[in-house]
This record gives structure tokens, C-alpha cells and sequence, in this order.
């Protein structure tokens, strides 16, 4: 329950349009891409500047009442569903890009930016913002702070940690941090990087100074097509062996490729096991002679056919289809559920052939569209919650392969987040020890566990509504 | 329970061999230890830690010892915990491009297992022979490669710690992509060992380049060679650029700039790095041993002199800082080098004739210009009266900005009782 | 009400949407306001809540419903094929029966007025004493009034040109279109319905102009009147189907979008089925068709604002690029957030002038900073909503229909 009077106070620090509290308007917000979990919060705060932002957490603060940050609601880990936190503090008026400094490539912008608008901003200059999750269109940098976000491109180029080199942290007292900056190498601890992929709950993040990127010269971008999975995993090993980094290595297996052609008819073959997108990107000069030696290493694992994009139409398209594949799944059946795991890239033939496996146990469809470069594997599961029983079974594959990536040496997470989604897996990656330690790192920023509560950490906390999952989108 | 001077608390913990009394040569910046130990496993250091938290006693790691000058003087050493015997690679799985070793192996070490597959990891801390794993974390330290490859803490996967109690603390893990939990081994990057005793570590590793080529430009000035190197990085991505002014008087500068990759790549960014030289009338000429020019320049601050400074600030200021810390330098009697990364905007000038007031002096002046532009002016070398001369004026560190709260709150929270390198670090810490 | 009953649409179609969030940036609403019930996804959320009895068509939901300007921005987006437009179409006459009756009144009215012909001419014939005039523009600006703002965007009053209900090409037969001459289009614009016309011929088509069309319903269904929309098309199908036409073309984007729809508004018509198929973009006609180099230069920078009706409706981008980039002299420059409605959407700029408001400052801005002279928009109402906006501001800018300037170029306007 909010205190009395609280949705007056706020309107008084954001205007009167900035506060949602009428129960029809509030429904939209009980999840975010993450939907097998459901909560509406009480109210919902929309600052228009970051100084608002740290008025309105100051009122949070002095009226006891703890918050949820929102950016896009892209997130697939439930990060933004309210557990015991009534209001939810949206960056979606966070608009800006507040600076751009092209020489020293720098951008500082706001919570609420999305993604794709930076590297807009800054494309005439040769220049863009590397991570680039396939979301990219819609999901904040907010959102990609708090996620630690990846993408196709991380194989090369990393993830969002690896760009971002101050932020403005709103720390749940609404005392404004900066941490960090542009000109890199501040002394002192890395908070800028303990902030970076805490999902919220350190503080609200309100700006980021961002680094950006040099547009790579040139791109190949190839489509390698192989008989199964197996063979294509194989061609994953050799390229990594020979000391090629692709920018990008993705891999679609058979299932998910006819689900692709039949929306965006890039031309894809629909009769095959798997297909690898590959690119390489870099100075020109050097590109022939890899693109080379990628197109032999496929044939010798042997790929029946390896297409190259003959210009930027050709490659737009087929990312096109590799980053909207998930959306192409909708088409296949009327639900279905991503899986976000993580396996060393030498145990994704394995992991693929668990993961058939846990599907032929559970009688289920799952299809497979993943970062094979970085053994960041995304199996979707198809299924119909009209039919009993389903749904159990799906969240019992979902369980196992996730199991599965930890046996094998992996992650259960490589871009997702844990949110509430994954908190009951922790304990089979970290000791009660290292649990402790991030307790204890929490406590440094939020003693009192005021920002994003329940999140990330296992606590004793059991989650709101019985899982009844719903459709839900992937990346 | 008394202790005899001969048995020392550690025996049991590591046996008699593995505990020496200190020498004077243990000192850290004029400090002495009482002992130094060398656990040869993860349970030996918990169990060394374990005892100091008992006796209540203050630790320092050490890998190899060749670092141990950067930071402010301690507040007291009465353990030092060398890992020198740690120094085995667990686990490399070439085609994982992950390494897991242990904080005592050599960067150098290291770098053979890595090369028997065509790969690396790709840190040139100075000295990199004498460093180790632990090291190159505790100080993220970096040489020219950082400007394409990034530091330690961008390679860093996975880590395990020894808290000051003797709780053993894992972060990340071991695959390239992992977002699950805080990312804890960023905490430990630069943290001088403040938080925690390193005892592994997990990297993503990099494909060797085949070939490096580099391209040498002699410059007039230190703006012109920043100016020069600003559109040498705009050319085509290096893969190193410094600019260099540590000849002998009078000190010619120069740019010189390092390209990697296979041959004709290698080939077509020389060739096209020579284009803006000439472009500007410069003079340039093909450097034919680049691997081992970018090794000497990842070497030279710490070899010329004592005392090395450490500036960071945008790319674009590089050359008008770079002019401003000679005239400080010259002013206060010193012949100052020079070293600069402009793609990362690192600046370090190296003074052979410092003495501990001409420092503070320097440090006074200089230190919060760059404070108000957002950078930073750090001694990253210096004797121990020098640097208890700077204790005025900041220390070797300076101002570490707003965030120095938190982090004290950070160092309470894993260190309660300070016990872990005290004093070393940021405001005091 | 059973639970198998439909409310208004299949519960498969909501169903489609995956929550992903894909399309919120796409959103005008959502970009302005940053609330999601004004989001795709949230009215999407909303139409299933609706629809499955979990909400009932409060005021604060048939508000959020009502700031959807229909432009289709999310379908474009949204990877799941998320078929939006006909969502909100089929929710619209739901929301409607649960007005209040005086907002149901008013907004009926507005229909009427603007979709009979005869009754539109009484009721804005004060506007034509105003409309165009230098006075009334200023008079606009002193009063910041924007219904003056509009009526000082219209074209001066000369009457309306008849046309010939047949025209023949000046070059060999490429092929016959239907021109539509709308309602508000061309009774607001009739130099551009005259203007394609002559285009059309010039390229070779066979242009033929059915007397006493009247309106193709895309008005009234966007103010939730299926019925009268309906029975708007069921006329004008019966009234203008050929069968030697190989296209239907109209100026006004949003008609444009809306005969697609034809087919399935009316399936049991092999008329509205015939429209429906062969509806085309006029601009897109010409592009594909070719025409002779214009000769007339136009020393300008022309920047496009792609009308919502035209991009997202009925996926035409590049064709009016094209024909603009061969006029001698005429630099084409980038318009941020091209793809941003202007506010204008059918009706939207008269029933939620707030929100309308807003978007029209974000896309003056947004053509300030473009540096353009000139603001090529193929639809009278995004002409009519960004014009007005300019006037009020003083902006030195021409807000053009590409059609006019294209037919300029050739020698064929005035
Ligand atoms: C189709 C699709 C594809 C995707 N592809 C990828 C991909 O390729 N790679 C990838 O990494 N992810 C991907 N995602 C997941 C998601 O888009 C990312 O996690 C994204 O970064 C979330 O951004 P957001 O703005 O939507 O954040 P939200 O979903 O709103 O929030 C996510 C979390 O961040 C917190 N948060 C948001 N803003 C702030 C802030 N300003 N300060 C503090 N905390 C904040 C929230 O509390 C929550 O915990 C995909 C999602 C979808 C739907
Ligand atoms: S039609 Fe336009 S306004 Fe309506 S939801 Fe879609 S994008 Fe938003
Ligand atoms: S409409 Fe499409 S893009 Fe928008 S949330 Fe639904 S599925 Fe995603």
C-alpha cells in the first residue's frame, strides 16, 4: 500500500501526465518480455530529466517505499516485474543524447535512449555503438547497463561492459553518483563496472558516458548451409581454430530456418539441418584471403553450400531474418519459450544433442537460433498451453537443459539477466560463500534492498503468481 | 599463547620451508614485513589467511614483486603472501579460447602455453617477464596493446579470491559470455589486492596476429605528434600507437604506430598510415622489428626512470598536456620522457632527477588540472620518501572522485577490519 | 457473456503478439508520452483485456485506445506480424457503443460532416473565405489558434476543377487506372487529383474519373463507424469497379491504405474484392511505369516526411525519392524521424489535439533542424497538419505534395 497523498506528491515532482496509478492503465505494466510471471505495480513514476528522476527516489526513500526500474520492458528475465516493490520508475521520457564527441568518440546519453538511436546519432561519422542485442531497436541503454546486454557482434566486440566508461548512478537514497566518465582510468574501484549488469538493483542509472566504435570498413557476410547440426558445430571449432574472429557466427538449425523463410523469404534453405551466418568484417585488404579460408573450413565440415552476400541488400537481409527470427517463431505454434544458456563453444554439439533429447523426453518442438561463436545457445520451445500438461513440461525442459549448461561448464545465463526468471539456478553456479559476497556487494549500494528487490539474489522470497506462461519473445 | 621469534604462526599453515622471515628487500615503500609466506594451494592461503584473521594481522600479496611500488605507502605489512609457487596453468582449452591459471604464473609463462596454439593474451604490462597473472589484476596495468585489445579487466571471466578471513569467493566463470550474478571480478581489477587475495583467474584468450608490422614518424613537437597520431588512429584502427619522446637530448619525438593481422592487411595499414604522414610532409620509416618495439615501449617508462607519472585525459588534450608537463618538469629541474597512448588518452612522463619536494611540487600543480577536466594524475612510480612527500597533496592517487564513498563502503564490506594491503589504495583505503 | 463468445475480434489475433516490445519506439504515442498503455503493446495488452472481459471499456481505457492514430508505424516494426491495424479497426466500433453519448454525438457528427459531400460543403464554407489567404495567416499566428492554422494551410479557394471522366496517355498504353478523387482530398486539394491525372497520362495511362464517387470509408471507420464505412465502400465499389482498370489510384495515402483493405472489409463483394487487389500508390506507379526526364529545375533542398499511410500501410518508401531526386536542381536531404506521424492521422489532429499538438512541435523540430526549403509529404492531411504548423511558427519552409512538385517539374501544374 502506498502512503496517502503519494500519487499527488509525485504529480508535484513530474508533472501531472507523469504518474500512471489508474488500475486499467497500470495492467500494461505487469510484465515485461518475460511474461510467465505477472504483477501490476501500484504506480508508475515517469521523471522527464535525471534530476527528477533523483527527486522522485528521494521521496521514494523518505516514504519507505521500495522501486522497480523500468526501461524498454524488453527484458526477458522478469527484471522489471514489481516483487514487494509498488512503484515502478520508468526511463521511457529519458530521451537525450546529451552529448556527442566525435573526436574522442564519447556519447553521454540518458537512461532512456534506445540502443539503435546512438549509432544513429553518430553513423555520418563513421562510427556506431558495438553492442548491438537484437532488440537494439527498442531496448534502452538504461536497460543494456542493467543487463550487461550482448548481441551477434560480442563475438568480437564484447558487450556492453566493455563500451561503457561512466554512468550517473541514482542511488536508492536519491543521492546522484558519478561514476567514472569519459576520460578513462579514474583511480579507484571499478564501480562503473560492478553497476553494469547489476539489473537494477544497485540504483537507478539515469545517464552513461558510452563508447563508440568505428563502423568496420568492409563486411562478407556468408551463409553457410550444412546437412546438421553436427557438421555446423564442427565448422564453428574450425574457424575459431584458425585464428579467424568473425565479427559474427550464428547459427539456426533446420526447425527455425522454415519458420525465417516463410515470413521474410530471404531465400533460405528450407530443406537444410542447419545454416551458419557468418561475418567477417575489418580493413578490406585483409577480408579476401579469410573469406577464403571460412568458405574452405565450411566445405571441409561439410556444408553443402556457402552463399555470399554480394552487397549491403543481400547482408541487411539476411540479419534481417537472423535478428527477427524469434518474432518468425510466432508463426509455428501459438506459445513458445526461450531458453538463454551459456556452454563453452566446444560442448555445443553436446548441449545440442541434450537439448534433443530433453525434447523427444518431454514429447516437445524445440528449435534452436544462437551466438554458436560464443557457445550462447537460445533454444526455443514450442508448445501450446491449451493442451494439459504442456506447460509443466516445458518449464521442466527449460530446467534441464539449463542444468545441462552448467554440467557441461557453462552458464545460465549469457545476455538474459537473472531477474527472477533464473534466481532458483544460482545456487547451482555459485557457493553460498559467493552468494554471500554479492549480498554483501548489494548492501554497499542498498542496505535496506530498496531498488528492484527479489531480483538477481536468491532470498527466501517465492514469486508472485503461479507460473502460467503465456507467449513469449526471445532474442 | 606466546610465539617464539623462530616458529612463526604460519608454519603449520604452509610448513617451515614456505615461511621465511622478512628482509629488507620485503620492504614496500619503506614499510617491513614480518613475514613472508608461500602457500602452495587455494587451502593453504585460506589457512594463511585464516591465521592472520586470528592474530589479526595485515596481508599484502605479491606475485613476482615487480609492482609492488605502485600505491600509497601501507599502513602496515606484517604478512606478505607470495604466490610465487602458484603458478600453474589449470586449465586451456584452445578451442574455447578460455585459460584458467593461477595468480602466480608469469604473463610470460603463461604466454608460451598460449602460443603452442597461435593464441595469447594479449596484456604488455611493463615487465611483463616479472609479472604475473595476480599482478597484472591487482594493478591493470597495460602497455601499448591496450589500445586495441583493452585491459585485464576486458578479458577477466572468471575469478577466485581469499577474503581476509579465509572465505573463498568465485565470480564470473568460465565461459566467454555470462551475465548471471554481479560481476564481482571487476571489483578485484585495480584493487591492488584491497579486497581480496587472488589465487586464479579465467581469461578469454585471442588469436596471435601472424604478422605486426609498425611505422615510425619522427615529429617536432608533442602536439604535432598528437595531432598527427589523432588522424593516424582515424586512418585505420591500430592496433598500437604511441608517441614516444625518450632519447637521449634532444630527444627527438616520435609517433609510431603498430598494425596486426595477417600479411597483406598488415601490408595495406602500414602503407595507408604512411599516406597521412606523408599527407602532413611527415617523415616516416617502416620499423622492421614491431613485436619487439612495441615490447621495448611497453617496458620504457619503468626502465628510464624512478619516478613515472601517469595522466589520463581525452584523446584530443593529449597534446596540449603533453607540452604542459614539460614545462612543469623542466621548471622544477627535471628532464622529463615521455610515453603516451592517444587512443586511450594515457600520458606517462618519466623524471630521472625527482627529488621528494620537486614531486609534491609537481603533483601540487599539475594534478588538479586534470582533476577539473575529469582525468587523473597518478605516481605510478616513485621512492618511498617520494611518495611521503605527496601525502600533501593527495598521495600517489589523488582525488578518486564521488564515487570514493562507495568505495570505502565496498572496502568496509569485504575488508571490516582493514587488514588487506591498509593504506595502499584510493583515499586511503 | 460465454467465454467463446468474441467480443469484436478473434482472440488468436491478439494472441499473436509476444510482448516482445519490438515496435514501442516505432509508436508516436509512445515516443511522446512514454506510457505503455499508449504503446502498441499496452493497447494490444488493452484490446485482449477487452476482449477476454478482464477490463471493461472505462473511460481510461477507451482513452488510451483513442490517442492511436492508426498510422501502423508497429506493424512495420513487429517481427511477429502483429496485424495491428485491423486490431484496432475491429476494437474501435467496440469502444464506440461504450462512448458517452455526447462524445458518441460529436464524434458522429464529425463523421457526417466530413464524409457526405454535400453536407461537408455547407458546413466548411466559411473556411473557404479564409482558406490560403496571407491575412489569415497572420491572423493565425496572433491568435496561435490552430483551426485558423488549418484553414490558412488550405489551398486558396478557386473551385473545384472538373475533370473529364476519361483521360487518354500522351505516350503509348501502358495500362488504365480509376483515380479516386476522395472526399476531404480533393475537395481541400484539387490541384494535386488534377496534377496525377496529367502525370498518370504523361506516363501513358489510360486515366478514367468517375463522376460522383464520394467517400471510401476510411473516416468514418477510424471514428469507429463500421457500419456507415461499410456502406461507404459497398457504394463506392459499386460505383466505380471496372473491369478494364489495372489500378485504383488515389492522392490521398490514407484512402490509399484503406482500399487495400477492401477485400476483407467487404468478402462477400468480387467489386470491393477488385478495388482491394489492385489499389496502388499512385507515386509508386509512376516510379515503376518511368517517366520522361522532367525538365523544369526546382533549386531547392527537399526533405520527405513519409505519411503514415503511405510507409507503414502500404510499405512505399523510395518511389517518391526517386521521382523527386530527377528533378534538375533538387537535393534531397535526410529528415529525422521521417517516419514519425505528424499528428495529422485522419481525424486524430480534431479529436486529440493534445497529442496531435505534441507530435506536430516534434516533427517541426525535427524539420528545422533538416535545413530543408522544402517538405514533400504525399497526404493531404500530414500537408494540411505540418502547413498549419509551419504558418503558426513563421517557418520559412514549403510544405509540398510530391505530386505538385513533380508535376511542376514537367510542365504540367502551374
Ligand atoms: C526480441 C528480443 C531480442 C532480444 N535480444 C537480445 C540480445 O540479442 N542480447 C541481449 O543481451 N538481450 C536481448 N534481449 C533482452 C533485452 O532486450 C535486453 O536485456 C535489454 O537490455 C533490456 O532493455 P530494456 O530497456 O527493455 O530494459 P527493461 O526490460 O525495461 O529492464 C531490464 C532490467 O534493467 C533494469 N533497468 C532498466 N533501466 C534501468 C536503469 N535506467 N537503471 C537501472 N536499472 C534499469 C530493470 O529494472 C530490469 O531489471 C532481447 C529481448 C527481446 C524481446
Ligand atoms: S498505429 Fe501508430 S499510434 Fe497506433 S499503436 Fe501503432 S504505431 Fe502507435
Ligand atoms: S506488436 Fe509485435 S512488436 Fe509489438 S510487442 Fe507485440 S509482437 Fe512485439
Amino acid at each position: 500500500m502506498l502512503p496517502p497523498g503519494f500519487a499527488q506528491r509525485m504529480r508535484g515532482l513530474v508533472g501531472t501526465d507523469g504518474v500512471v496509478d489508474r488500475p486499467e492503465s497500470l495492467l500494461v505494466y505487469e510484465c515485461d518480455g518475460y511474461t510467465l510471471e505477472r504483477a501490476a505495480p501500484e504506480a508508475v513514476v515517469l521523471p522527464r530529466t535525471p534530476a527528477e528522476v533523483a527527486q522522485v527516489i528521494r521521496a521514494l526513500w523518505k516514504d519507505g517505499v521500495p522501486f522497480v526500474p523500468r526501461g524498454a520492458g524488453t527484458g526477458l528475465s522478469g527484471g522489471t516485474l514489481p516483487v514487494e516493490a509498488p512503484v515502478m520508475v520508468c526511463t521511457s521520457r529519458l530521451q537525450k543524447i546529451e552529448s556527442i564527441d566525435i573526436a574522442n568518440r564519447r556519447v553521454v546519453a540518458q537512461a532512456g535512449v534506445v540502443n539503435l538511436w546512438v549509432s544513429r546519432a553518430v553513423k555520418d561519422a563513421g562510427l556506431h555503438f558495438a553492442p548491438d542485442p537484437s532488440s537494439q531497436n527498442a531496448c534502452t541503454i538504461g536497460g543494456n547497463v542493467a543487463e550487461n546486454s550482448g548481441g551477434p557482434h560480442t563475438l568480437k566486440y564484447g558487450v556492453t561492459t566493455n563500451h561503457v566508461l561512466g554512468l550517473e548512478l541514482v542511488l536508492p537514497t536519491g543521492e546522484v553518483v558519478q561514476l567514472g566518465g569519459p576520460v578513462e582510468d579514474r583511480p579507484g574501484y571499478d564501480l562503473t563496472g560492478l553497476v553494469v549488469g547489476s539489473e537494477g538493483t544497485l540504483g537507478l542509472v539515469t545517464r552513461a558516458t558510452l563508447r563508440l566504435t568505428r563502423v568496420p570498413e568492409s563486411y562478407r557476410t556468408f551463409l553457410a548451409v550444412f546437412d546438421s547440426v553436427a557438421d555446423a558445430s564442427e565448422a564453428v571449432s574450425g574457424i575459431i581454430a584458425s585464428g579467424i574472429i568473425p565479427a559474427a557466427l550464428e547459427m539456426m538449425d533446420g526447425l527455425i530456418l522454415r519458420a525465417v523463410e516463410d515470413a521474410f523469404h530471404a531465400g533460405l534453405p528450407v530443406d537444410a539441418g542447419a545454416v551458419l551466418l557468418i561475418e567477417l568484417d575489418g580493413p578490406e585488404a585483409g577480408l579476401p584471403s579469410q573469406s577464403e579460408e571460412v568458405r574452405e573450413l565450411c566445405k571441409a565440415q561439410g556444408a553443402v553450400e556457402v552463399r555470399t552476400a554480394r552487397d549491403d541488400a543481400e547482408r541487411t537481409l539476411l540479419w534481417k531474418a537472423r535478428k527477427r527470427a524469434f518474432g518468425a517463431v510466432g508463426r509455428l505454434a501459438p506459445n513458445y519459450c526461450t531458453q538463454d544458456g551459456v556452454v563453452p563453444r566446444t560442448q555445443v554439439p553436446e548441449i545440442l544433442r541434450r537439448i534433443s533429447a530433453t525434447a523427444e523426453k518431454h514429447s516437445l518442438r524445440i528449435g534452436n537460433v544462437f551466438h554458436a561463436g560464443d557457445g550462447n545457445i537460445h533454444p526455443i520451445i514450442l508448445f501450446d498451453e491449451r493442451n494439459a500438461g504442456e506447460v509443466e513440461r516445458v518449464l521442466a525442459a527449460g530446467t534441464e537443459i539449463l542444468e545441462a549448461c552448467v554440467a557441461l561448464g557453462g552458464s545460465v545465463t549469457g545476455e538474459h539477466g537473472i531477474g527472477v526468471e533464473k534466481i532458483a539456478q544460482m545456487p547451482l553456479l555459485f557457493s553460498p560463500e559467493d552468494l554471500h559476497a554479492m549480498a554483501t556487494l548489494r548492501s554497499v549500494f542498498d542496505p535496506q534492498r530498496r531498488a528492484n528487490p527479489h531480483k538477481l539474489l536468491p532470498d527466501s522470497k517465492v514469486c508472485v503468481e503461479a507460473r502460467a506462461p503465456r507467449r513469449q519473445a526471445a532474442m | 599463547m606466546s610465539q617464539s621469534l623462530r616458529t612463526s604462526p604460519f608454519e603449520e599453515a604452509v610448513g617451515a620451508e614456505y615461511v621465511a622471515e622478512a628482509t629488507a628487500g620485503d620492504a614496500i615503500d619503506g614499510v617491513a614485513p614480518r613475514w613472508v609466506v608461500e602457500p602452495g594451494s587455494v587451502k593453504e592461503v585460506v589457512e594463511v589467511l585464516k591465521v592472520a584473521h586470528q592474530r589479526d594481522l595485515t596481508v599484502i600479496g605479491r606475485g613476482l614483486g615487480r609492482h609492488l611500488t605502485l600505491g600509497n605507502p601501507p599502513r602496515r605489512a606484517d604478512v606478505i603472501v607470495s604466490l610465487g609457487r602458484m603458478n600453474r596453468v589449470l586449465a586451456y582449452e584452445p578451442a574455447d579460447m578460455t585459460v584458467r591459471v593461477q595468480a602466480g604464473c608469469s604473463l610470460v609463462a603463461l604466454g608460451s602455453a598460449l602460443h603452442e596454439n597461435d593464441q595469447w593474451l594479449p596484456l604488455d604490462p611493463p615487465r611483463a617477464p616479472r609479472t604475473t597473472i595476480g599482478g597484472v589484476l591487482a594493478t591493470n596495468l597495460a602497455g601499448p596493446l591496450r589500445a586495441s585489445q583493452g585491459t585485464a579487466r576486458d578479458l577477466l571471466i572468471g575469478i577466485r579470491t581469499v577474503g581476509p578471513d579465509g572465505t573463498v569467493v568465485s565470480g564470473g566463470g568460465k565461459v566467454v559470455k555470462n551475465v548471471a550474478g554481479y560481476d564481482l571480478p571487476k571489483a578485484h581489477v585495480g584493487a591492488l589486492g584491497t579486497l581480496g587475495i587472488i589465487v586464479d583467474a579465467t581469461f578469454k584468450v585471442r588469436p596471435r596476429p601472424q604478422h605486426e608490422g609498425a611505422l615510425e614518424i619522427s615529429c617536432s613537437d608533442g602536439a604535432y605528434a598528437a595531432g598527427l597520431a589523432l588522424e593516424l588512429r582515424d586512418t585505420c584502427e591500430p592496433f598500437w600507437l604511441q608517441i614516444a619522446n625518450d632519447g637521449a637530448p634532444p630527444k627527438p619525438w616520435r609517433v609510431i604506430v603498430g598494425a596486426g593481422g595477417r600479411h597483406e592487411e598488415v601490408v595495406a595499414a602500414v602503407e595507408s598510415y604512411r599516406a597521412t604522414a606523408e599527407a602532413r610532409g611527415a617523415l616516416s620509416r617502416t620499423v622492421p622489428n614491431a613485436a619487439e618495439v612495441r615490447r621495448d615501449l611497453a617496458d620504457a617508462s619503468a626502465q628510464l626512470a624512478h619516478v613515472v607519472l601517469k595522466a589520463a585525459t581525452l584523446a584530443t588534450r593529449v597534446g596540449a598536456w603533453l607540452d604542459v608537463l614539460e614545462t612543469a618538469a623542466v621548471r622544477v629541474g627535471a628532464t622529463p620522457r615521455f610515453h603516451a597512448d592517444l587512443v586511450c588518452g594515457v600520458i606517462r612522463m618519466s623524471i630521472d632527477s625527482g627529488s621528494a619536494e620537486n614531486l609534491g611540487e609537481l603533483v601540487a600543480e599539475l594534478r588538479p588540472r586534470f582533476e577539473d577536466e575529469g582525468g587523473s594524475l597518478i605516481v605510478e612510480r616513485a621512492t618511498s620518501t617520494q611518495k611521503e612527500g605527496l601525502s600533501e597533496v593527495g598521495g600517489v592517487w589523488g582525488d578518486p572522485g564521488p564515487g570514493l564513498s562507495l568505495m570505502r563502503g565496498l572496502k568496509e564490506a569485504f575488508d571490516p577490519a582493514g587488514r588487506l594491503a591498509p593504506g595502499r589504495y584510493v583515499g586511503g583505503l | 457473456m460465454a467465454d467463446s463468445d468474441v467480443r469484436f475480434v478473434e482472440i488468436e489475433k491478439l494472441l499473436s503478439c509476444v510482448h516482445c516490445g519490438l515496435c514501442l519506439p516505432s509508436c508516436p504515442t509512445y515516443l511522446e508520452l512514454g506510457t505503455e498503455a499508449d504503446s502498441p503493446r499496452g493497447r494490444i495488452l488493452l484490446m485482449r483485456a477487452l476482449e477476454e472481459g478482464r477490463l471493461r471499456p472505462t473511460p481510461e481505457v477507451t482513452r488510451h485506445l483513442d490517442s492511436c492514430l492508426g498510422c501502423r508505424a508497429c506493424e512495420t516494426a513487429c517481427p511477429s506480424g502483429v496485424p495491428y491495424g485491423s486490431l484496432i479497426e475491429a476494437a474501435r466500433p467496440f469502444v464506440e457503443e461504450h462512448r458517452p453519448p455526447v462524445a458518441r454525438f460529436l464524434r458522429w457528427l464529425l463523421d457526417s460532416v466530413l464524409t457526405q459531400p454535400t453536407v461537408r460543403n455547407v458546413a466548411t464554407a466559411p473556411l473557404r473565405l479564409l482558406a490560403g489567404k496571407p491575412w489569415t495567416a497572420r491572423f493565425a499566428r496572433a491568435t496561435s489558434l490552430s483551426l485558423l492554422g488549418y484553414a490558412a494551410a488550405l489551398p486558396e479557394w478557386r473551385g473545384v476543377t472538373p475533370l473529364p471522366p476519361v483521360i487518354e496517355p500522351d505516350r503509348e498504353l501502358r495500362g488504365t487506372a480509376v483515380l479516386l478523387t476522395g472526399c476531404v482530398a480533393h475537395s481541400s486539394f484539387p490541384q494535386t487529383t488534377v496534377s496525377i491525372a496529367r502525370l498518370l497520362a504523361r506516363a501513358g495511362v489510360r486515366v478514367l474519373i468517375p463522376p460522383d464517387q464520394g467517400c471510401c470509408g476510411a473516416l468514418s471507420l477510424h471514428l469507429g463507424n463500421d457500419t456507415r464505412s461499410r456502406d461507404l465502400a459497398l457504394r463506392l465499389s459499386r460505383h466505380v469497379s471496372e473491369d478494364e482498370a489495372d489500378w485504383y489510384v488515389t492522392t490521398a495515402a490514407g484512402c490509399g491504405a484503406h482500399l487495400r483493405e477492401y477485400g476483407t472489409l467487404l468478402p462477400n463483394d468480387s467489386g470491393a474484392a477488385n478495388i482491394g487487389a489492385k489499389a496502388r500508390d499512385p507515386l509508386d506507379l509512376l516510379a515503376e511505369l518511368g517517366l520522361p526526364a522532367p525538365q523544369r529545375p526546382l533549386k531547392a533542398k527537399i526533405a520527405m516526411h513519409d505519411p503514415c499511410h503511405l510507409l507503414h500501410g502500404q510499405g512505399v518508401k523510395n518511389a517518391p525519392r526517386e521521382l523527386l531526386r530527377q528533378i534538375p536542381g533538387a537535393e534531397l536531404v535526410e529528415l529525422a524521424e521521417a517516419e514519425i506521424c505528424c499528428g495529422s492521422a485522419g481525424t486524430y489532429n480534431l479529436t486529440e489535439p493534445g497529442t496531435a499538438g505534441r507530435l506536430l512541435t516534434r516533427k517541426l523540430a525535427d524539420i528545422r533542424a533538416s535545413g530543408a526549403d522544402i517538405i514533400a509529404a504525399a497526404n493531404p492531411g500530414c500537408l494540411l497538419q505540418i502547413r498549419s504548423g509551419a504558418i503558426l511558427q513563421n517557418m520559412p519552409v514549403q510544405i509540398a505534395h510530391p505530386i505538385d512538385l513533380l508535376a511542376r517539374a514537367h510542365g504540367l501544374g502551374d
